[in-house]
């Protein structure tokens, strides 16, 4: 389950795992001034031109240059989190205002964000642009209801070179009913994995130091020793909570409920994905039949029967969780890799000393084992959407030509050459006091420069990817360790078919799929809390019955046919 | 004759013009939206609006009766509702009998605007101190209730499906009972004084006098309040049930208002939701019109 949080984008954003080439051809990227007295020529008059012979005309140049006066439009983004990524004077957002006029009035949630959408689109009252997680059940919403225009239509009559910039992979993939209704950021191709960087798909456990000293340093191989390893712990440090986990929203998380149970589902179910894929029958299979997948919710019983984990967990909200972990408060705890590096282990260093960091925990065998890690190329994360209601469509789509090409990368990415970086050995590189400040104080790097913030059609590009990977590896040499430590466990699960695979949510199936959630994140709490085994079973049998009865093979059909799809639209088979 | 209604019209035309913003502003806010309802008979689509969605009937009834889902919320929703009727709605009548009964004026006006203060504190910070308070570890009440044996040191009262009721009814009592017992106390002092006088003369005790003078005199308006909140029960508070739920407490806390919500909004199915709003308010209506008939055959008072 892809869904990201604010960590989880951070992470993304951070790029170290975008080693893609670049496969847009894109030519027109040379600024071409003398160009720019075509700029006049009515929009009208290419509205009609083909893409092919665009070059030819004022398509020569790009599109975002025929006019830079200023312009406003209006953003609703999807992340209640993201008050970091605001159009609010960082710097990279400013320079995007320098070059193109356009200003971004981006809006986030104030309360719930599938409630302030659905809000939005049940009244009709729709800002001019969206950027909405294009596996979001509101997006066929938007696009069956004509809500959105299709980025075909705006690009052939606006901006027909954009369209020789797109990587075709990514339109075959997104395109529905053969248009492509929003641009999705960060779609990456094959060489991901191959690439060198390497990639850690599961949000990893980590251990204090000096309490890991303070235990004779275990080694931790399996999920055995790592229970025993927080027994000791907990002796040892009685006013430490022994494990710190994220909490339990299984309509936000996905069905492993939290971020941090992944770690331990690849440990108790390495062969989940294909484990699910019931040929025979046809159908793909909740993860909740899997008897792995339920070995993992079964641990963390036995944690708490233990007295390892804190029930309190079960109703913290997010915020209690990072203030504890901000305060090293947890013997063991889950965190996104990035986060745990650039924001969590320097605070911690600088507020409490540096033998209270945390260091990562390779994977755990359990059962005999090994651990597999599903990594995949990243199917894009979040769409960019063009709503009927933009009062100004035209400008928008050529800005989006702007922020998509090579050029507009790098403004977001880098900045202004000489300026905030520098081209050593042809790649980009921060002057070295912003490195350091992304690095010890990631919070206020956002605020003043917002490099990694606009995720506005961010996109792989040998580039920047090449450059990141360089500065990942250089730079952050920790982390670079700790993520080549579970490496080695990663397994392409492109092909498996398996992205986006739910059914639609305004599907009589799609229903279903939301009561089977709903009767999992009741059904969870239950587990974890049980106090004998014949609690859990029954607490676990009650919940299959009740999935049943509700429908769920339905549902496991649904996914069995969209799973075909996704194979087809990867062009496996 | 006939032409009497009109006559009297005109004659009262200024008291009339004086009610009628609050007409409109009831036509405008109350009664246009209600139009909305149409959609729980609708697959409503915003593209096509509330007229032109398509018409599926009783489909979302039907399946509304079939979903364990509302079934379960429904029983929560009587639960929660009849807990707080039982011991909500006695408790400021009790307090501003015993307020009246207070001789030091001064005492009296203090404990009055303390027990309304929490009236105009919102639920999201009543359920953020609750949190604070009543944390195992940390919480001040926790520790309090711990020390003297009422709970157990691991119970986590936040988190407990058992405590969650106890916790619901009390923080609407702490936070409603002083300005719920104002009307009481306005009734309490219309009483003649003449009547405590007589009944004091006759050799009448502090609670024969309750008993006979003031419980009677409040007998009107504490019948009025009952009905009204009869017609309530199903309308669990939204804020505070919503912002109590976490993932331990959602199977007590799942009552209508908040899975209208949850369906309608946050996933998005709107016809569904509304009809379930649509429910509710059907059956607050029929919950208040019996109330107030039986009020109307047993005790002779009602509100129409």
């Amino acid at each position: 389950m892809r869904k990201k949080g604010a960590q989880g984008m951070a992470a993304a954003l951070l790029a170290v795992t975008l080693l893609a080439g670049c496969s847009s051809n894109n030519n027109g990227n040379n600024a071409n001034g003398a160009a720019e007295g075509n700029a006049a020529a009515t929009p009208a008059a290419n509205a009609s031109a083909e893409p092919s012979n665009a070059g030819t005309d004022t398509g020569s140049t790009e599109s975002w240059k025929q006019d830079t006066s200023p312009f406003k439009f209006s953003q609703y983004f999807y992340g209640n989190w993201a008050s970091a990524y605001l159009w609010k004077d960082q710097y990279a957002m400013k320079l995007a205002t320098e070059k193109t006029g356009v200003t971004i009035d981006r809006k986030l949630a104030t309360g719930n964000d599938d409630d302030y959408l659905n809000t939005m689109i049940a009244s009709g009252d729709l800002p001019d642009t969206i950027m909405l997680d294009w596996n979001n059940p509101a997006v066929t919403k938007l696009i069956n209801n004509g809500m959105v225009y299709s980025m075909d239509e705006l690009m052939d009559k606006y901006a027909p070179e954009f369209k020789t910039m797109l990587d075709p992979d990514m339109v075959k993939y997104h395109s529905v009913d053969g248009k492509l209704w929003y641009l999705p950021n960060l779609f990456e191709t094959a060489d991901r994995l191959t690439s060198g960087v390497p990639i850690t798909p599961i949000r990893p456990w980590f251990f204090r130091d000096d309490i890991y000293k303070a235990i004779g340093s275990p080694e931790l191989k399996t999920t055995d020793d790592l229970m025993n390893a927080l027994k000791l712990a907990k002796e040892k440090y009685p006013d430490v909570s022994p494990v710190g986990v994220e909490n339990f929203d299984v309509a936000k998380n996905g069905f492993a409920g939290s971020l941090s149970m992944n770690f331990l589902i690849s440990s108790f179910a390495p062969n989940l994905l294909e484990e699910r894929i019931k040929d025979d029958t046809q159908i793909v299979e909740y993860p909740m039949r899997n008897k792995g997948f339920i070995d993992s919710f079964r641990y963390m019983n036995q944690l708490y029967r233990a007295g390892l984990f804190d029930s309190q967990l079960l109703i913290y909200k997010q915020e209690q969780y990072e203030e504890k972990l901000y305060g090293a408060q947890y013997a063991a705890a889950s965190q996104y890799m990035t986060n745990m590096y650039t924001q969590y282990n320097p605070k911690i260093e600088s507020t409490l000393g540096a033998d209270q960091k945390y260091t990562i925990i390779g994977g755990l065998q359990a059962n005999g084992q090994d651990p597999r890690y599903a990594a995949s190329r990243l199917m894009g994360w979040q769409g960019f959407f063009i709503t009927k209601n933009a009062k100004n469509p035209e400008r928008i789509i050529r800005f989006a030509e702007y922020a998509w090409s090579d050029e507009g990368q790098l403004d977001a990415r880098y900045g202004k050459e000489g300026e905030t970086y520098d081209m050593v050995d042809g790649l980009p590189k921060f002057k070295q006091e912003i490195m350091d400040l992304k690095l010890k104080d990631n919070n206020a790097y956002n605020a003043q420069y917002g490099f990694d913030d606009s995720t506005l059609l961010m996109r792989a590009g040998k580039l920047w990817d090449d450059a990141s990977a360089r500065d990942f590896q250089e730079q952050q040499p920790e982390q670079f360790a700790g993520a080549k430590l579970l490496e080695k466990y990663n397994f392409d699960s492109y092909s498996l078919g398996m992205d986006n695979i739910e059914p639609d949510g305004s599907s009589p199936e799609g229903v279903i799929n939301g009561k089977v959630k709903d009767l999992w994140n009741k059904t969870i709490p239950k587990l974890i809390l049980s106090e004998t085994d014949a609690d859990f079973d029954n607490a676990y049998n009650d919940f299959i019955s009740q999935m049943n009865k509700v429908g769920a093979e339905k549902a496991e059909k649904v996914m069995y046919q969209r799973h075909l799809e996704d194979m087809k639209k990867k062009g496996v088979q | 004759m006939s032409s009497l209604p009109s006559k009297r019209f005109w004659q009262q035309r200024y008291l009339m013009l004086l009610t009628l913003p609050a007409v409109l502003w009831m036509i405008i806010f109350n009664y246009i939206p209600m139009y909305g309802v149409i959609i729980s008979f609708k697959e409503y689509t915003p593209f096509q609006g509330f007229l032109h969605s398509p018409w599926t009937g009783l489909a979302n009834f039907r399946e509304l009766f079939n979903d364990p889902t509302f079934t379960d919320s429904l029983v929560n929703t009587f639960k929660i509702s009849i807990a707080k009727l039982v011991f909500g709605f006695p408790a400021p009548i009790i307090l501003s009998i015993l307020l009246n009964e207070v001789v030091f004026k001064r005492f009296k006006r203090i404990v009055q605007s303390l027990t309304y203060l929490p009236y105009f504190v919102s639920w999201v910070l009543v359920v953020g101190l609750m949190y604070t308070l009543l944390d195992p570890e940390t919480g001040v009440i926790s520790k309090m209730l711990v020390s003297t044996g009422i709970i157990g040191s691991d119970t986590m009262m936040m988190g407990s499906p058992h405590t969650f009721l106890t916790l619901v009814v009390f923080t609407e009592i702490w936070k409603n009972i002083g300005w719920n017992s104002i009307i009481y106390l306005a009734a309490i002092a219309g009483i003649d004084p003449q009547l405590y006088e007589a009944a004091i003369v006759d050799g009448a005790g502090r609670f024969r006098r309750i008993w006979h003078i003031t419980l009677p005199s409040l007998k009107p308006t504490i019948i009025i309040l009952l009905i009204l909140s009869v017609g309530g029960l199903i309308n669990s508070n939204f804020d505070q049930m919503y912002l109590m739920q976490n993932s331990m407490t959602q199977d007590a806390a799942n009552v209508l208002s908040v899975y209208s919500y949850k369906t309608g909004l946050v996933i998005g199915r709107f016809s569904y939701g509304t009809a379930i709003g649509l429910f509710q308010s059907i059956v607050a209506f029929v919950l208040m019109y019996i109330a107030n008939y039986s009020s109307r055959k047993i005790t002779k008072e009602s509100l129409f």
